[in-house]
């Protein structure tokens, strides 16, 4: 098990794990622990020779027994693909897969949260690069959901309205918005952090994926398409980045939260990143050196 | 309206114990999950 160990001046858990330091690190492709297991072959962390969607539990995980649990997402059997280049109909079946775990994960008893994430990219510092996402069921809801949802219950208490629905309203003219449809929408937002942050919402208020109607669900995955296929043609190359799903925690509460998705490419250029370094990691504060009207114009102009 | 079933699981015990989860498409599997 984890070690849970308080940060008093941040008010943050940080979870020790010294385990994970052995994990798999970049094997060779032929050697890939998420493909299929083929005949003769030794056998992978799926012993099938094929699947559609599969999922199983980290073999190095941050969180498990009565902690939560730390799982990983295998989009596709196809090594050298990715979740952009995946059918609209592959991904409603992934967003399926998303729900179910989200039901399942918040029905245990210590689960205060259930975070839906893919890291892509060796910049980002994934180990794997077959397709694949992961989900973490955390004993405690993360600072940044904390945050969101303490923002989100100020703003509903002075206005009577949900704060992520008024930012998505103040994109109506359209000048950070990346691609758009009837129910759902991909913006730059205002205050966004990185260069190419985008963030993917429906445009309805939805609190978390088990809100979602069939209209939800096919928009959605749309549009997530579209977002990630405009990611790779920006520099003609698979971009990096990393996805997190804020959903609202297990239970019946938290109504006042809006499903958002936050994309942060580490990307600048194409060959020049930005880095986390003094003032964002030393103070918290963060310093871009983009407009998010020029970069959602640029993005909006990729077919 | 609640979204329609496009799949069902399968779900099976590796030896180390930890779970594994088939996903798999069945066009008349809905409500299976």
């Amino acid at each position: 098990m984890s070690e849970l160990r308080w940060h008093p001046l941040l008010e943050e858990w940080v979870t020790v794990a010294p385990w994970r330091q052995d994990r798999t690190y970049h094997p060779a492709a032929d050697h890939c622990p998420l493909c299929p297991t083929r005949p003769g072959k030794e056998e992978t962390e799926i012993p099938e020779p094929d699947y559609h969607i599969a999922v199983f539990e980290n073999k190095f995980p941050s969180y498990t027994g009565d902690q939560g649990r730390c799982e990983v997402v295998c989009y596709t059997p196809v090594h050298d693909s990715s979740l952009g280049e995946q059918s609209v109909d592959h991904i409603q079946d992934l967003i399926e897969v998303w729900r179910d775990r989200t039901v399942e994960l918040g029905k245990l008893p210590n689960v205060r949260y259930v975070f839906v994430f893919e890291n892509r990219g060796e910049v980002i510092g994934v180990t794997l690069s077959h397709p694949h996402g992961q989900i973490y069921a955390y004993p405690f809801v993360p600072p940044v959901i904390q945050r969101e949802l303490a923002a989100e219950a100020r703003h509903m208490r002075k206005t009577g309205r949900c704060l992520y629905c008024d930012v998505i309203d103040g994109e109506r003219d359209g000048e950070r918005t990346v691609l758009r449809d009837d129910w759902w929408i991909a913006f730059v937002p205002a205050f966004a952090r990185w260069p190419y942050e985008v963030h993917l919402a429906p445009t309805r208020h939805r609190g978390g994926l088990i809100d979602f109607d069939e209209a939800d669900d096919e928009s959605f995955a749309r549009t997530l398409k579209g977002l990630l296929q405009k990611y790779d043609r920006l520099f003609e190359m698979r971009l990096p980045y990393v996805m997190a799903m804020h959903q609202r925690p297990p239970g019946t509460g938290a109504k006042h939260h809006h499903f958002h998705i936050e994309f942060y490419p580490p990307n600048r250029s194409r060959d020049k990143l930005k880095y986390l370094a003094g003032s964002e990691l030393g103070a918290g504060a963060f310093i871009l050196d983009a407009r998010a009207e020029d970069t959602a114009a640029e993005l909006r102009a990729i077919q | 309206m609640p979204t329609k079933r496009r799949l069902k699981k399968r779900v099976v015990i590796k030896p180390d114990g930890r779970y594994l989860i088939y996903y798999e498409k069945t066009p008349d599997a809905r409500e299976t999950i």
